[in-house]
């Protein structure tokens, strides 16, 4: 053989050899407990994993508030293994063994040392008196206790500041956020009130709570009678502990950040887990990835009871119950209490099936595990809801959310107004035009001369009574306010009606406020032949113009600007026997007769006018506002001959075929999508 | 004292009327916590268009009708200056400034002032130009002839016609359909709401033109507005119905 | 300048109510406001002119339309300015230039509206505004059309009439919503509430 066989070992189980720093036999698996036996560790056979002092002693100190109950079912402690033997054998052979070897075995008494270092802190807890351990324990829970009294403060005092909030419309601050939840029901402009500060409802722990929680854990041989109180866990017995509770008071306040999809339900963590905010306690996402977790000194076989417990809380996690205002404390509680259950179960097992072999800590390490202790509680305990410190105006949400939506639909069209451009519809609205370009010539060149014998609308029966009842030298006067487009089918209505009452000897006065009319009232003007000279008077400003002549009366020191341009000037309608209107706007007619009139209300007033007016005219005259109208062809005797109604009629009948064209179309359109939604399905 | 006829007293009643239930609307409005009224959606369309023309980079025409003076057909109609005020607010910084078209001389001025009073606002007095709204024309058709040839080009994001019109306005919203362009009609003139009602034009019927909410900025003013005109128009149907009955009754005359 | 207006507003109105006592003030108020109309009148067209000519200057797409409105807006000016507004050689050539492109325009209409009709159904879909329109506006035109002597048969006069009433009925109840909206949007601007912008 040669010199490796010295650096060989032998499995105690298979008797297989294997390297010097084996850990575990290459055979059999067995660990190689001559080298790395602990005391007071359970050797199970499985791969301790390294971890540190501190973590080692944290766990210890969890293990104790635990396992006070269970000190001899915990008490299953590793052998002691003659470490000791194995560094005489190394000395021994020192002379006579090569370097390397020599280096080997040096590094092997390294570890050989740290071991006994664990060893030695194991060695002095298990030598502990009971009265040492009990001061350990009760200023353990003194810290533990003043760190719940601060949570506590800082709870109350947040709680009072918001149920002492209340907003100008005397509402709560805390009603409030819970209609925020509810959209339908708000009112016209909220605060969405965000703040650094946490909801701190389920952030602390309450001793029911942590009897629970410790009940769940080691099920019903928990008594809390029989636990030592922790009070007064004050900063004094320990500075280290005070440093670390500013450090974590001043570092209390997380960085929140507001994520994409914010809104005031808070997140379940169950389903997803965030590093990057405070959790709520327990969940293991928030310890140090590259710290190891906390270990046990002992495996813990409550675990097992606590399986079932573990099942009903994964189904939990899996079927997260939703958030409800009304009940969020409560709730939040429960959840708490269930995350943490189901976290401790699973750290619990996980640490115990990790930390196989695992050294005791000193003193000194176990006020530092104490120390991340009371950071890990501090921070499980934080509020898992991300708030953002935002203050944000409902207005201004709507704003950005009409934005974002405007955002997204890039590209579509948002007001669904126009059509496509096809040559389809060019096409179709050049048929239209032929077609009706069509009708009407025809008519006009091929339809029968004779007029149609219309009947007369009693509108038009009725300016034909008020005008016949003129005398001689009455004074109509004839207001223009009409534009050249619709000059053709003003002047056809007016001008047989004027050439009647000159012809009854009637006199005339034309004004008008429209510069237009000035040259296209012209036609209207009586024919010489009847003696009468009329020009048309222009009448600045409009309807303003007209008011002031008619409700206005000249002041004592002068005349006014319109009174020198206007013969006559606020006299206007008080010379005369009637009011003609003739206007293409149904407006202006409203106008004048709910302004101009009233001041004057024994004048009669007529009114000529297009077709498209007659519908907003009739109910003046239906009023008796108006003493009688025409608009459009109002038929009978006298105006069928300045107007060929046959291809008026042809276009009449061309317009009701293009609307009912419409009908059939819309209804064939929808019918074929129909079809095609029965051929898809 | 003054020679007021029966007319005038009802008058008088009506406006005191008014200004008693705005009052009472002002003063429930803010203890109210319940839901708003609905506002018309046209307004809501105006602001779509307005946050449109911001993100496609193009211009926003702003059609303000011909009354105001009373050369037109409307007298004293400022409703679309109140939302082209707003619209200017929020178009300032736009790519593309936004123009305003008015077919009176007197709502081309105040729509001057307004336009101005937003670049001021917004201290960027140095990207207004005046060519920015103008008069179409002295009058209405020339004002559609005005609009037509604007609304033609392509860098257009859509036209919003507030104010008084006549129906033969219907011409823009034919031209805007040809040209791909959304339409926005309001006005409180009705034929015009009639013959715009068959066009693709997002319009306001009724009374909805004098009940402006756009971006949310004026919701109290609508809102009042709104509760108003509904206490009015049952008081009013209260009123027709009392009269017919009494009517047939004899009562009356 | 809120303030102006509401105390204006309020003082026209007063003077309306109170007419014997305040009628020669509001003679004055208002031709104060024809002048000031007849002003930014002058002022907006000035603006157009301006406007058209930095179209023309700096070379805007379509500036050739805006010469051709500058040229116009010369010859017209010049021409009114020398022959003086009466003239009625000027009347007739504005009139014969003026008369044809309105008409023209107004002849479009007759178009728009016939596609516009044919579209109604397509664009709004079937509703009950929708359904109403195109049932009345089938049936008011039929009436119109005079085939029938509807004023011979007394049974059917009454109906058409009756039917004649509708349109009547929902105008006015049109004209007095508007009138309302309009004295309400009218009252709060006499009143100084003037919209703000957030």
């Amino acid at each position: 053989m040669s010199e490796l066989a010295d650096q060989l070992r032998t499995c105690p189980n298979c008797g297989q050899q294997n390297a010097m720093h084996s850990l575990k036999c290459i055979r059999c698996g067995e660990v190689l407990e001559d080298l790395f036996a602990f005391d007071d560790i359970d050797t199970d056979g499985e791969e301790p994993t390294p971890e540190s002092i501190s973590d080692v002693l944290a766990s210890l100190n969890e293990n104790i508030l635990l396992t006070d109950q269970t000190e001899s079912e915990s008490s299953e402690t590793a052998e002691d293994q003659p470490n000791g033997g194995d560094e005489e054998r190394r000395s021994g052979d020192a002379s006579q063994t090569p370097g390397w070897l020599e280096r080997v075995r040096e590094r092997t008494r390294e570890e050989d040392s740290s071991g006994e270092m664990v060893k030695g802190g194991q060695a002095m807890d298990k030598h502990r008196s009971a009265g040492e351990r009990s001061q350990v324990d009760q200023a353990f829970d003194e810290v533990i206790q003043r760190i719940r009294e601060q949570s506590e403060k800082e709870r109350k005092k947040t709680r009072k500041m918001e149920t002492d909030l209340v907003d100008e419309n005397g509402v709560p601050e805390w009603l409030r956020r819970i209609r925020e939840l509810h959209p339908a029901h708000e009112q016209d402009t909220e605060q969405v009130l965000t703040s650094s500060q946490e909801e701190s409802f389920d952030d602390e722990w309450t001793d029911e709570e942590l009897q629970e929680l410790l009940r769940r854990e080691i099920g019903d041989e928990y008594n809390p009678g029989e636990q030592p109180v922790y009070n007064n866990l004050t900063s004094s017995d320990n500075p280290e502990i005070a440093d670390d509770q500013s450090e974590e008071e001043s570092g209390f306040l997380p960085i929140y950040e507001i994520p994409e999809d914010f809104h005031n339900i808070p997140d379940d963590d169950f389903d997803e887990p965030d590093n990057t905010k405070p959790t709520k306690p327990g969940n293991p996402e928030l310890l140090d990835k590259d710290e190891d977790p906390p270990e046990a000194g002992n495996k813990d076989p409550n675990i097992e009871t606590e399986s079932q417990a573990g099942v009903e809380i994964q189904h939990l996690i899996d079927n997260p119950t939703d958030f409800e205002g009304g009940e969020s404390e409560k709730h939040e509680e429960e959840e708490n209490k269930e995350e943490f259950s189901i976290i401790e179960s699973d750290t619990i097992g996980e640490e115990l099936e990790e930390q196989e072999g695992e050294l005791p800590v000193e003193t000194e390490e176990s006020e530092q595990a104490g120390d991340r202790d009371k950071k890990i509680l501090k921070s499980l305990s934080t509020e898992e809801e991300v708030v953002p410190d935002l203050l944000l105006l409902r207005d201004q949400r709507d704003r950005a959310q009409v934005l974002t939506n405007i955002i997204e639909q890039e590209g579509h069209r948002t007001i669904p107004v126009l059509h496509e451009k096809n040559r389809q519809s060019k096409l179709g609205r050049l048929i239209l035009a032929l077609l009706l370009l069509a009708g009407v010539i025809i008519s006009l060149v091929l339809g029968p001369g004779d007029n149609l014998h219309l009947p007369l609308s009693l509108p038009a029966a009725a300016l034909q009574e008020k005008t016949a009842k003129l005398q001689s030298g009455e004074v109509v006067l004839v207001v223009l306010d009409y534009q050249a487009a619709t000059s053709s089918e003003i002047e056809e209505l007016a001008k047989p009606v004027i050439d009647a009452l000159s012809y009854q000897g009637v006199s005339f006065r034309f004004v008008t406020s429209q510069p237009v009319d000035l040259w296209l009232g012209e036609e209207l003007l009586p024919s010489k032949e009847a003696g009468l000279a009329v020009k048309i008077e222009f009448i600045p400003g409009g309807l303003l113009g007209y008011l002031t002549l008619t409700a206005g009366t000249s002041p004592v020191w002068g005349m006014t600007p319109i009174e020198r341009v206007v013969s006559g000037g606020t006299k206007l309608l008080d010379e005369t026997s009637l009011v003609m209107i003739i206007s293409d706007s149904p407006d202006f007619v409203r106008n004048w007769l709910e302004q101009i009139s009233p001041w004057h209300p024994d004048l009669p007033t007529l009114a000529i006018s297009t077709s498209l007016s007659e519908a907003m005219i009739l109910p003046y005259f239906e009023s008796g506002q108006l003493s009688g109208f025409l608009a459009g062809h109002p038929g009978g005797e006298g105006q069928n001959q300045q107007a060929n109604q046959r291809a008026w009629q042809v276009g009449m009948l061309i317009m009701m075929v293009v609307l009912i064209l419409g009908m059939i179309t819309k209804a064939e359109a929808d019918a074929a999508e129909k079809d095609e939604g029965h051929n898809h399905a | 004292m003054s020679n007021l006829n029966q007319t005038d007293i009802l008058a008088v009643v009506i406006i005191i009327l008014i200004i008693f239930l705005t009052l009472l609307a002002v003063i429930l409005a803010k203890r109210s916590t319940k839901k708003p009224l609905q506002t018309p959606q046209v307004f809501d369309g105006i602001d779509t268009l307005m946050h449109r023309s911001s993100e496609e980079g193009k211009t926003l025409l702003i059609g303000l009708g011909e009354g105001f003076t009373g050369l037109g057909t409307g007298l004293g109609d400022t409703t679309g200056l109140m939302v082209e005020k707003f619209l200017m607010s929020q178009v300032v910084f736009n790519d593309k400034p936004a123009h305003s078209y008015s077919a009176d001389g007197g709502l081309a001025c105040l729509s001057h002032m307004v336009v101005r009073g937003a670049y001021e606002d917004a201290m960027a007095t140095e990207l207004f130009r005046s060519d920015h709204n103008q008069l179409a024309g002295p009058g209405p058709f020339a004002g559609i002839a005005a609009l037509l040839p604007e609304l033609a080009r392509d860098d257009n994001a859509g036209l919003v016609m507030m104010g008084s019109y006549r129906p033969e306005s219907i011409l823009i919203a034919d031209m805007a359909e040809r040209k791909n362009v959304p339409l926005i009609f309001a006005s409180g003139s009705v034929p015009a709401q009639a013959a715009f009602f068959v066009t693709e034009a997002e319009i306001a019927l009724g009374e909805d033109y004098y009940l402006p909410d756009v971006g949310k900025s004026n919701q109290d003013y609508s809102q009042v507005s709104s509760k108003v005109l509904n206490w009015l128009r049952i008081l009013v149907a209260v009123g027709l119905v009392v009269a017919a009955v009494l009517k047939l009754s004899g009562v009356l005359p | 300048m809120v303030v102006i207006a509401a105390v204006s507003g309020i003082l026209f109105l007063a003077a309306l109510f109170f007419q014997p006592i305040t009628s020669s003030y509001l003679n004055v108020v208002l031709n104060w406001a024809i002048v000031l109309t007849a002003i930014t009148l002058l002022v907006a067209i000035s603006n157009l002119v301006i406007t058209h000519l930095r179209y023309i200057a700096v070379g805007r797409r379509g500036f050739l339309f805006s010469l051709v409105f500058i040229a116009t807006f010369a010859a017209t000016f010049v021409f009114g300015i020398l022959r003086g507004s009466d003239d009625t050689q000027y009347l007739r050539w504005i009139k014969a230039i003026q008369l044809p492109l309105e008409t023209a325009l107004l002849g479009l209409l007759a178009l728009v509206m016939m596609s516009a009709a044919i579209k109604i159904f397509r664009v709004r879909g079937w509703s009950i505004l929708t359904v109403s329109f195109g049932l009345s506006a089938l049936l008011f035109l039929f009436l119109n059309l005079g085939f029938f002597p509807i004023a011979q048969n007394s049974t059917l006069f009454v109906v058409v009439t009756a039917l004649q009433k509708l349109p009547v009925v929902g105008a006015r109840g049109l004209l007095i919503g508007a009138a309302l909206g309009a004295v309400i949007a009218a009252l709060r601007v006499l009143f100084g509430q003037v919209v703000e912008n957030e």
